[in-house]
């Protein structure tokens, strides 16, 4: 009987004989091959089956791994090939259900026929049976005898001895020959002996590579070659082809192909038609040719039309195209020939790749470990400049650069691309990134033409990759880059001339790669390429591409005329493309208006040559171009514009500026105004366009698009201009930008500062009087100290600073407020980075002016808050209070109550009240803002809980624990709503919880608060580093926590730490001096007395001195003094506790806790005056709780 | 005496500059002068050196943002703004004039045998300012000196409280004291706080010669309560405008005047006792009367709690 899917039995005459085992090779080898396999048992009891394929399953567990007769599928054992299995089942007593096997879509059904010498009903259905036998002249003679009665059958018999012993020499000669005359079809496949497979469970089909020609499972290979009619063939190498731009992919397949053990190589399509015969070209039997490039049209490797070409007809072997580009699925329809892996993901295309190569890659480890090659399809996060549209040739570069940067990571992978300017560098380099970008989940372009623009590149990538945001976005960016969190990443500084900006930027570590373009080969990097000019060839193929009214000869003069330089070869093809286009040319055949066309370039250029030499200007081929162009713009609509419109473009960046700010209403309306000559506001899309088209910029569509002009080509325009009209077009081009600086330096609406702020340097905003252009200078300086982290704060320094000297400078007539404005941006900016004497003196001055030329500007108010808070920063609490004051009744006055800065204002005249010894006016000025903002905006606002934090400090100082422990719960609950996507903590929620923590220690429950602290701590390690002054103060925390826990020695460690490290940050601030009171406690209690009383009595003097007799801070550190000399002089201590007490009643009432604290310490001292040794000692420490604000 | 021009004075300010300096050497009662507009300082005028000028202008530009606290908290009385605030202590004592719109004049004596001179002499000197300068009247800071012009009135409602619990024979002795002190002619209410509790007062806010003040049905009791949460407030806002005042003394505050517009508050802190007297006029012409009437009763009341 014979069913559509073959059904081959094996079976023999003899147990033990390997039969089992060559069923389980055949199967492997099959479902390797991508085939669907059933193995059916005939017994069900038969151990030897179930053993082999247990050892499949995750834990080679021993349960049934054999589906019953009914449910042929319900038992699938997966084999170590990704989405290959085969599926076992029990078969039912009696003839193969034919019906059954036909309602399946198995490939292939093997039947574990058992032992017998007769033709059982099993056997008799099936098409084929594999008899297995050892080469012993009676078993030979036993087999053929088998195989003769069940031939009778109708069932064709295969012939095959095992356990064959390849060493036998003559006797095995002699047994081949026997079994040869035995069988009507002579054995065309042996089994050899090996004796690992005998005494363990290991298979061939998986512990050998495939292919290998020789060993065992070359020879089950053979066998399923034999059964399946060489439909099922053994593939042996791989060659992958591919197109240029298609490196990436061919680098994967072969890598993959590797993997499976075969031979690979990966040609360039040219290369491999060069050195390979047509007739070889499409592979064979055994030789899979991947063809990787366009979806469509021809490969190249197709044979000629009319040739008959040897070529195999079996599935997964010969010539197969390689579907990969991105393009829509049913805009192709497959004829057999192609491997379709588009929108697959890596899992899915080796699946593919392999069950359609009929290969299994399992047996090679590692293969996705470090240096194993990404998947070119998966998705990564890509910032690039658009491909160079006429990018031509460069094969040879392109390999070069990929060369070190090496898709088996093996170089240092940090590769200068130099070479003089307008060569390319830069359009090489994009064409690489986008070939290549496949081979990295993260591809980043910055722009580094200066320090600035770099770390600002870097800063939009560590924001794009969402990386906490730390002080140094930058440091925490390298820092991520070093780990292999960061994937594979490639990042490219463009147009770095000078190493000294790009000091200590470049990524280090083995995960990413680096590319640094420069006109400078003076870079200390591992490997370099130098771009010349192009050749030739490519010189002539970039004029001649998709056009044939340019002659290759005529293309050939031109092109050695502009050198073979790429950006000159650009422009000269828009030159000959606006001439040949021209419309007022006389009609010609073709062949005249070639030659006369090419003519005519050359007679241009020699005589726009000898112009600018008469001239005494530049005369290099760039400058000669950019002339040429230039003349070709009259007679264009709006072509006056056009010049205005490059001469403007010579002030922005070398990135260019965004269509939206060229195309938006504001130059729109700017630029109508000042071209009359077109008419409205649709100059500019004119304007771009005929620029674009005379090569003079390039214009980029699209929502992101952007205008750019070479730097070449800008420095020529700007060189021609006279000094007039470039301060005109300078001023022009700076009222625009200035126009587009938004109101808002925060939020969203303030996005459009990062656009800005490339331009500041090139346009000269710095050094101009412009009010408008200042205001933009000052915002722009405001914007990146909101950026809250530590390069943007250098970068508003060296703004603020160089803005500040020109306009300080003697004869500019600057509005007080203007200069002043920018005063105070700085003075924040600098108190930010630890700058405070600056910062103080700068708002100071500020402060100073503003009085007296304008005493009710606003921004005499926040100059008084900027000042505050650097009198804040640098422990001056008393004074810092006066000016939050100042700054707070003037804001409302001006503002009124609940206006955005009144409320700010509010907040901060808290903490300072705070801290300058006014508990009750604190709490009352805290819970007033947060009232205000609770009504304006509800629960959702972030100011609300800005302040709950503060007055949970405010709460807990007057003993008010419960409240401050529900406000800050009720806060933290808040928060974590706005942060329902499971991402990182912000600082403000992590600052809750170490103030949460407070509140806990504070009610007897130091267990909870120091698990909290602890957690908290390190979540702000990760935010904010250990060094910030949260990080101590959470410290600082556990430190507490560890002493209410009678832990002191590690209290005072922490204790230490914290003391340490702030005084560091300012020695003489009244914060240090309170963690050193905090230390005495600690420090006492672990032992230490005398180091607890130096401590102690130093910070007494110190706060007594710097924040007077009556502060908390002060009186705190007097009762904690008390307590070191309580001991050795029980009357200092008496006086000390008496005055502290006296004064801490009257702010805090004598119910407060600190004051019944501080009460039984004194009622102790005068026991202990009245009848030493009379107390058990116990007494009661002081914690001062830093505010940290 | 040497003036000291702050960095931020204003071309305005010159005018008053020159009255000050003119006007002072016929005010011989002041030994430091300051003046400060919006919380900024502006110049100052004395005899001391430079590091000693420097704290006392700080210390005073502290007292002028606690006097912006102390004037919120008056206007709820209803007898207008705050214009002129003393505070006495061991060593020193000062008065805090408000000129006009948010400019005071502060001024200090170190001698306090002439306590009374500086205070007088500054308010002159601040109704000088706001005559001559700014064309305002002259709001009487200080009250009239010198004998009642107008015959005095017999009080008709005299009423007290007193605490639970006070021990026995003080309350008697209180009413007696404070029978001789409040009438409706000046010294309109008294008030004695102990450990920070309420202790003992007597007013005459029921009397019809009041009535403009505290007429209505509940206008007596509101106005004691508005008194009695004022004193409430006292104990944590007089520790804090001693800590503001440190760099001016560091000595207890002995005496503290918040003179508003109608009438005055008086607040006399008792050392021992963790409270204070605290009377109230609302007659502006009485402020001064009704003070030395006060300063007469306050060492009785303490003598009757003990030590003093």
């Amino acid at each position: 009987m014979m069913t559509e899917t073959p059904v081959i039995a094996f079976f023999s005459t003899r147990p033990g004989v390997g039969r089992t085992m060559a069923l389980c090779n055949a199967a492997l080898v099959l479902a390797g091959a991508g085939k669907r396999v059933l193995i059916l048992e005939e017994d069900p009891g038969a151990p030897a089956l179930r053993r082999y394929l247990s050892r499949f399953l995750p834990d080679r567990r021993r349960e049934p791994l054999t589906a019953g007769p009914d449910d042929w599928t319900a038992r699938e054992v997966p084999i170590d090939s990704p989405g290959h299995h085969v599926h076992h089942a029990v078969l039912r007593p009696g003839a193969l259900p034919s019906d059954a096997i036909r309602a399946t879509r198995y490939d292939y059904v093997l039947v574990n026929a058992g032992t017998t010498a007769v033709a059982t009903p099993v056997l008799r259905s099936c098409g084929q049976a594999v008899l297995c036998f050892q080469l012993s002249p009676h078993a030979i003679d036993e087999a053929a005898a088998a195989a003769r009665e069940i031939e009778a059958t109708g069932t064709r018999v295969v012939p095959v001895p095992t356990r064959v012993d390849l060493a036998g020499g003559e006797a095995l000669s002699t047994a081949r020959q026997r079994a040869r005359g035995s069988f009507s079809r002579g054995p065309e496949v042996e089994i050899p002996y090996v004796t690992d497979y005998y005494f363990s469970d290991a298979l061939a089909a998986m512990a050998e590579p495939p292919g290998g020609g020789t060993g065992q499972r070359a020879a089950y290979e053979r066998l399923v070659e034999v059964l399946s009619g060489g439909t099922v063939t053994t593939l042996e190498s791989v060659t992958v082809v591919h197109a240029p731009g298609y490196d990436l992919w061919a680098e994967w397949i072969g890598a993959q192909a590797e993997r499976w053990g075969v031979r690979v190589e990966t040609p360039a399509l040219d290369a491999y038609l060069e050195r390979t015969p047509v007739d070889l070209r499409a592979g064979d039997h055994h030789a899979a040719v991947l063809f990787v490039g366009p979806s469509t049209g021809p490969t190249g490797l197709e044979p000629p039309v009319g040739r008959a070409v040897r070529g195999p007809s079996l599935p997964g072997r010969g010539l197969l195209r390689v579907w990969v580009d991105d393009e829509p699925l049913e805009s192709l329809r497959p004829t057999g020939g192609e491997i379709d892996l588009r929108g697959s993901d890596e899992a899915d295309a080796i699946g593919e790749l392999q069950a359609r190569l009929g290969v299994s890659g399992s047996f090679v480890p590692g293969g996705d470990g470090a240096g194993a090659i990404r998947f070119p399809g998966r998705k990564g996060l890509v910032r690039l400049p658009p491909r160079e549209p006429g990018f031509v040739g460069r094969q040879a570069l392109l390999s070069a650069l990929r060369e070190p940067l090496s898709p088996r990571w093996e170089r240092p992978g940090r590769c200068l691309v130099h070479g003089l300017e307008g060569r390319g560098k830069s359009a090489l380099v994009t064409e690489f990134c986008h070939r290549f970008r496949g081979a990295y989940d993260t591809v980043h372009w910055v722009h580094a033409e200066s320090a600035f623009t770099a770390r600002e590149g870097l800063r939009e990538l560590a924001e794009t990759l969402g990386l906490p945001a730390r002080e140094d976005a930058v440091a925490t960016l390298l820092d991520h880059l070093a780990t292999s969190d960061s994937g594979r990443w490639l990042i490219v500084f463009d147009d770095a001339d000078d190493p000294a900006g790009l000091d200590g930027l470049i990524p280090a570590g083995p995960y990413g790669h680096v590319i640094v373009t420069s006109r400078s080969a003076a870079w200390d990097l591992a490997d370099r390429v130098e771009v010349a000019a192009l050749n030739p060839a490519e010189a002539i193929d970039l004029l001649t591409r998709a056009d044939d009214r340019i002659s290759r000869e005529g293309a050939g003069r031109i092109a050695t005329t502009v050198e073979h330089l790429p950006l000159a070869l650009t422009m000269a093809k828009a030159w000959l493309d606006r001439e040949l286009n021209h419309p007022k040319r006389a009609r010609r055949t073709i062949e005249e208006r070639r030659s006369a066309t090419v003519e005519r370039f050359l007679f241009s250029f020699g005589h726009v040559q000898r112009g600018l030499e008469f001239g005494e200007r530049p005369t290099g081929v760039h400058a000669v171009m950019v002339e040429m162009l230039l003349d070709l713009l009259p007679g264009h609509p709006g072509s006056t514009g056009a010049q205005w419109l490059m001469e403007s473009l010579t002030f922005v960046s070398a990135d260019g500026v965004p269509l939206t700010i060229t195309r938006s209403s504001l130059s729109r309306g700017y630029a109508a105004g000042l071209i009359r000559e077109y008419g409205d506001e649709f100059v500019v899309d004119v304007l771009l366009r005929l620029v674009h088209e005379h090569a003079l910029a390039q214009l980029e569509p699209g929502p992101k698009g952007r205008v750019r002009v070479h730097r070449l080509i800008a420095g020529l325009i700007s060189a021609r201009m006279t000094g007039d009209a470039r301060a005109d077009r300078r001023a022009q081009a700076l009222q625009l930008l200035a126009w587009h600086a938004p109101a808002e330096t925060e939020g969203p609406g303030a996005a459009l500062y990062a656009e800005l702020g490339k331009h500041l340097f090139s346009s000269g905003a710095l050094d101009s009087l412009d009010p408008m252009v200042q205001r933009w200078i000052t915002n722009q300086v405001r914007y990146l100290f909101l950026l809250g982290e530590r390069g943007s704060w250098a970068k508003a320094v060296t703004i603020g600073e160089q803005a500040l000297a020109n306009w300080e400078a003697a004869g500019a007539a600057v509005e007080p407020e203007l200069v002043n404005g920018l005063r105070v941006q700085l003075s924040i900016v600098y108190r930010a980075l630890g700058r405070l004497a600056d910062g103080f003196t700068l708002s100071q001055r500020a402060l100073q002016e503003l009085t007296t030329t304008r005493r009710s500007h606003p921004l005499r108010f926040i100059a008084a808050g900027a000042h505050a808070a650097d009198l804040r920063a640098t422990g001056d609490f008393d004074e810092s209070y006066h000016w939050d004051s100042v700054a707070w009744e003037g804001m409302t006055r001006l503002f009124g109550p609940d206006h955005d800065w009144t409320s700010r204002s509010l907040n901060n005249l808290a903490v300072s009240a705070s801290l300058n010894g006014k508990p009750h006016a604190a709490i009352d000025l805290a819970m007033r803002r947060m009232d205000g903002r609770l009504k304006l905006y509800g629960e959702a606002d972030l100011g609300v809980w800005r302040t709950a934090l503060t007055a949970g400090v405010l709460l807990r100082d007057l003993g008010r624990f419960h409240e401050a422990y529900e406000l800050l719960r009720t806060g933290l609950e808040q928060l974590a709503g706005h942060n329902a996507k499971g991402g990182r903590r912000s600082l403000l929620e992590l600052r809750m919880e170490t103030s949460l923590a407070a509140a806990e220690r504070m009610l007897g429950r130091p267990f909870e608060a120091l698990a909290r602290d602890r957690e908290t701590l390190e979540e702000l390690r990760s935010l904010v580093g250990s060094d910030s002054l949260y990080t101590l103060l959470c410290r600082a925390g556990i430190a507490a926590d560890l002493h209410a826990r009678n832990e002191h020695g590690e209290a005072a460690s922490h204790g230490a730490h914290v003391a340490e490290h702030l005084a560091r940050m300012q020695e003489t601030h009244p914060f240090t001096h309170a963690a050193r009171v905090n230390l005495a406690c600690y420090t006492r209690a672990a032992g230490d007395q005398e180091g607890a009383r130096e401590l102690a009595g130093a910070a007494h003097d110190a706060l007594r001195t710097r924040l007077g007799l009556r502060h908390p801070y002060t009186l705190a550190a007097a009762a904690t003094l008390a307590n070191q000399i309580v001991e050795t002089d029980p009357g200092q201590a008496l006086e000390l506790e008496m005055r502290a007490h006296d004064y801490l009643v009257r702010i805090f009432g004598p119910e407060h806790p600190r004051v019944r604290a501080v009460r039984e310490n004194l009622h102790d001292t005068r026991r202990r005056q009245v009848r030493p040794g009379a107390t058990d000692g116990r007494r009661h420490d002081f914690e001062i709780e830093i505010l940290g604000n | 005496m040497r003036t000291t021009r702050s960095p931020f004075a204003h071309d305005k300010h010159d005018s008053v500059v020159r009255l000050c300096e003119q006007a002072l050497p016929e005010l011989p009662g002041i030994d430091f002068l300051a003046f400060y507009d919006r919380g900024f300082h502006v110049f100052s005028i004395g005899t001391v050196t430079d590091d000693e000028r420097r704290p006392l202008e700080r210390a005073f530009r502290q007292l002028v943002t606690e006097v912006g606290r102390f004037d919120d908290s008056m206007r709820v009385l209803g007898t207008g703004e705050l214009m002129r605030t003393v505070v006495q202590t061991d060593d020193a004592v000062l008065q805090c004039g408000h000129v006009f719109e948010e400019e005071f004049l502060v001024g200090a004596t170190w001698d306090l045998e002439r306590a009374d001179m500086m205070d007088a002499d500054i308010s002159r000197l601040v109704t000088r300012i706001r005559q001559e300068i700014y064309l305002q009247p002259d709001q009487l800071p200080g009250g009239r000196r010198g004998p009642r012009d107008t015959p005095g009135v017999e009080s008709t409602a005299f009423h007290t409280e007193t605490a639970e619990r006070l021990e026995p024979g003080l309350e008697g002795a209180l009413a007696t004291l404070s029978g001789g002190v409040v009438d409706v002619n000046d010294v309109h209410y008294l008030a004695l706080y102990r450990d920070w509790g309420f202790t003992f007062s007597a007013d005459v806010f029921g009397s019809r010669a009041l009535a403009h003040w505290f007429g209505g049905p509940s206008g007596a009791e509101a106005a004691r309560k508005l008194y009695a949460d004022l004193a409430a407030r006292l104990r944590t806002d007089l520790p804090e405008l001693a800590y503001a005042l440190r760099l001016f003394s560091e000595q207890p505050i002995r005496r503290f005047v918040l003179d508003v517009v109608a009438g005055a508050v008086y607040v006399y802190p008792l050392a021992h006792h963790n409270g204070f007297v605290i009377g109230v006029t609302v007659f502006q012409p009485e402020v001064f009367a009704a003070e030395q009437r006060l300063l007469g009763v306050v060492p009785r009341i303490a003598e009757l709690l003990g030590s003093e």
